[in-house]
């Protein structure tokens, strides 16, 4: 006889094969036989419905391999070796394949192979393929060739290795600095096709490619259509609901244009600055009706490191009529690139005036932005010094001296903004995606990196704009980490290895993400455990008459730079140069 | 589906007593590591940050082999339950050693809603390392049987007849087990989760 689990659990069983068939059986219709099982049935429900990625992660997986594509292994044209799918969209698939002719990898788009060849299915492909090959610009992929293959058409074009804005924004929290330069590139891009009379009409952050440069990259220019054929009335229903443009969705055709691009930039724009959509519904017919009547919150409520003059640009692009967007991309791509001029107080001047200082000390106008930046948003009594070294992930400092232990790293930092998910480097090894030692922020808490072992986190924040003391003693038998002075954290010794040199602000090359963003005013390497127990931590770092066994061998200075060369002002050589 | 017969295939050759078989069962268990490991760690990129993930991971799958290679089991089905327990516990190390000592880095993650555009309504894989740990520990405190099954299915990537077949049991009793596991999980973490957030209020 079944006891009561055997029988929840066999309603259970039932309620999910209904459920997989999209039907959603209620608790008290499979309980009419046993009313007293209907709570217990609807918590279970529940528990399972909850768990759901358990499933969905063993079917995509058996999905994946059932459908390991035919045309891997194929060659296409006498010519394609595909290697690998490498991504899908709902229009087709794209492989990466090797150019047996040219001997170098591309990429090849082509429709689905398990869905009907239709006419119209090819057709628009190759109409994709032709409209796509006639645009050449640094910012968008370029097409090489269009072929037939089994029926099907396929188009090949330039293989980006790297990933694209979809995965950034779900994984990263880009500064503004970034996210501005990213969506600048694209405006430009933007501009050249719009010139060219084509609109995209499925700017989304999926087909924008990061190369490894992290250059930005339009891609898949699948539905765009020329300003001709809008005029002839093709092509309104296109697009992905989220980054559709209000006209697009009330099919006004007449207003679609460039600036229907525009807007779908501006979602892109909002999700790198805040990493939210502007417009949260919960289904299509909500979102909908908030892209055509709603306000987007403004992103500076969700991250205040936004600047003004940034938000306001995302906020333009956004705007629900097009003419109340930029005139053209390019006029948004010049809003990001320059600053904004106006509203000039006499205490704005003034830090123009020592922004001006910095331009010739940095030689870079990112510091600069930064640093206006910093005064608009404001926020905090306490202000930067003159004579700061601004970090926003185009600059580091590159020291002579190599990575060593026992060592101590110490630095006055202005952190600007927490990262989500990730952590930013302060002062440590120069080895990219290796171990090394170093210092930083994960989140906001002060961490260490140990040769061969994991990061050691502290159990205390780094505040936000204010000047903090951050210190690291990797002594021989143990890693101490220090806050304005004070433990607050311990972890296991580092090995001595040297390899690599010290770099402060950013680990190098390469590791976009992987910065400082803020201010440092000084820092200072010493050979040794400079701490042992808490202290006060100095002012200013100068050089010290310590013993062989503990001395300093770097100090910079925000003030002691000389164009590009970062003067050491410990005595014992170790100049840095200023890299971007 | 070609995973589903080659799977059977070794679990036949397993049986009668293959080494080739067995070297190619351990593979695909290490496979199933790496595979899970990426899944767990996709959406903290943190954790590739200072420290390569890779390097970690193939410590992770050393041992995984070594514990395979040193196991005796009598049948290919406690082979196959070793090999997920073995995957379990290498998981559960893993997430406990990126989020570091438990987590301090893990907490404050959840604490700064950072993970606030995940998509709202639907149900999601656990969203810190914490909660990784906490159900990866879950299934090590399900019954026996019910832990077999998420063993074999989740941990191994089994299919459930290759799960149902390697347990003797008929498909309809591992459907069964399997849900209520699943059910119960989903209780545990979702308690957890109430816990966390009124401490977090607090």
């Amino acid at each position: 006889m079944a006891t009561t689990d055997d029988r929840l659990a066999e309603l259970l069983v039932q309620w999910e094969e209904a459920w997989e068939k999209g039907e959603e059986l209620l608790a008290s219709q499979l309980c009419e036989m046993f009313p007293e099982l209907t709570e217990p049935l609807q918590k279970q429900i529940d528990g399972l419905k909850r768990m759901s990625w358990m499933t969905h992660e063993s079917e995509e997986a058996e999905h994946n391999l059932s459908e390991q594509d035919s045309l891997v292994g194929q060659t296409l044209a006498d010519r394609y070796v595909i290697e690998a799918r490498i991504g899908e969209g709902g229009f087709g698939r794209v492989y990466r394949a090797f150019d047996n002719q040219l001997q170098r990898h591309v990429a090849i788009k082509t429709g689905r192979t398990d869905r009907a060849k239709s006419s119209d299915q090819a057709d628009q492909l190759l109409q994709e393929a032709r409209r796509a090959a006639k645009l050449r610009h640094s910012g968008i992929v370029t097409v090489h060739d269009v072929g037939c293959h089994d029926g099907a058409i396929f188009f090949v074009s330039e293989l980006i290795e790297g990933h694209n804005l979809a995965e950034l924004i779900a994984t990263k929290c880009p500064s503004p600095t970034i996210a501005s330069r990213i969506v600048a590139e694209i405006a430009e891009s933007l501009q050249f096709a719009h010139e060219q009379g084509f609109i995209h009409r499925d700017i989304k952050p999926a087909n924008i490619l990061l190369d490894q440069q992290g250059r930005a990259l339009i891609t898949d220019f699948g539905i765009a259509a020329t300003v001709d054929q809008i005029d002839q009335g093709d092509g309104v229903s296109s697009g992905t609901l989220a980054y559709m443009a209000p006209e697009q969705i009330a099919g006004q055709i007449h207003l679609l244009g460039p600036r229907t691009d525009l807007y779908a930039l501006g979602v892109i724009m909002y999700e790198l600055l805040t990493g939210a959509h502007p417009f949260p519904a919960g289904t299509p017919t909500a979102l909908r009706e908030q892209i055509l009547l709603r306000q987007p919150k403004s992103p500076r409520t969700i991250n205040s490191c936004i600047p003004q003059h940034i938000e306001a640009v995302c906020l333009r692009c956004l705007a629900k009529h097009p003419s109340d967007r930029f005139e053209c991309a390019a006029e948004l791509a010049n809003a990001l690139r320059t600053l904004p001029s106006e509203n000039t107080s006499g205490r704005f001047r003034s830090r123009l005036q020592t922004a001006a200082v910095l331009v010739v000390v940095f030689a870079s106008g990112f510091g600069v932005s930064s640093w206006l930046w910093q005064s608009q948003t404001g926020g905090s009594a306490e202000l930067p010094e003159k004579g700061v070294f601004v970090f926003d992930g185009t600059k580091r400092i590159v020291t002579p001296l190599e990575r060593f232990a026992p060592a101590t790293l110490e630095a006055w930092v202005w952190p600007q903004f927490y990262p989500r998910q990730d952590c930013q480097f302060c002062i440590g090894s120069d080895v990219p995606t290796k171990h090394g030692i170093g210092m930083g922020m994960c989140e906001a808490i002060l961490s260490a990196e140990i040769i061969s072992g994991p990061l050691v986190h502290s159990d205390a924040a780094i505040p936000l704009n204010r000047w903090t003391h951050i210190a690291v003693v990797f002594g021989a038998n143990e890693t101490r980490l220090y806050l304005n002075g004070k433990n607050v954290g311990t972890g296991p010794a580092s090995q001595n290895v040297g390899e690599t040199t010290f770099v402060v602000g950013n680990v190098g090359r390469g590791n976009p993400i992987n910065f400082f963003v803020g201010k440092m005013r000084s820092i200072r390497i010493s050979n040794g455990e400079r701490f042992q127990d808490n202290f006060v931590p100095n002012e200013k770092f100068v050089a010290d008459l310590d013993s062989a066994l503990l001395r300093s061998v770097l100090i910079y200075d925000g003030s002691a730079v000389q164009g590009n060369r970062v003067i050491d002002l410990s005595g014992a050589g170790n100049d840095g140069q200023w890299e971007k | 589906m070609a995973h589903t017969t080659e799977l059977t295939q070794r679990l036949i050759l397993l049986r009668e007593g293959s080494p080739e078989a067995r070297e190619r069962v351990i593979e695909h268990s290490c496979e199933r590591l790496r595979k899970l490991t990426r899944k767990m760690l996709r959406g903290f990129p943190g954790v590739g940050r200072w420290s390569e993930t890779d390097d970690v991971l193939q410590a992770a799958m050393l041992r995984l082999h070594r514990a395979l290679v040193t196991i005796q089991p009598a049948t290919p089905a406690e082979f196959f339950g070793l090999a997920g327990v073995q995957i379990r516990r290498e998981l559960l190390d893993l997430a406990k050693h990126f989020s570091g000592a438990e987590g301090l880095g893990a907490n404050h993650h959840t604490d700064t809603g950072s993970i606030v555009s995940r998509k709202q309504d639907q149900p999601v894989e656990p969203a810190n390392l914490e909660a990784w740990s906490r159900f990866h520990n879950a299934v090590s405190e399900l019954d026996d049987d019910e832990q077999q099954v998420v063993d074999l299915l989740w941990y191994d990537g089994m299919s459930q007849p290759e799960a149902a077949e390697s347990l003797k049991i008929s498909l309809a009793t591992l459907k069964r087990r399997w849900a209520t596991a699943r059910s119960k999980l989903g209780k545990v973490l979702a308690d957890w989760e109430g816990t966390s957030r009124d401490g977090n209020d607090r």
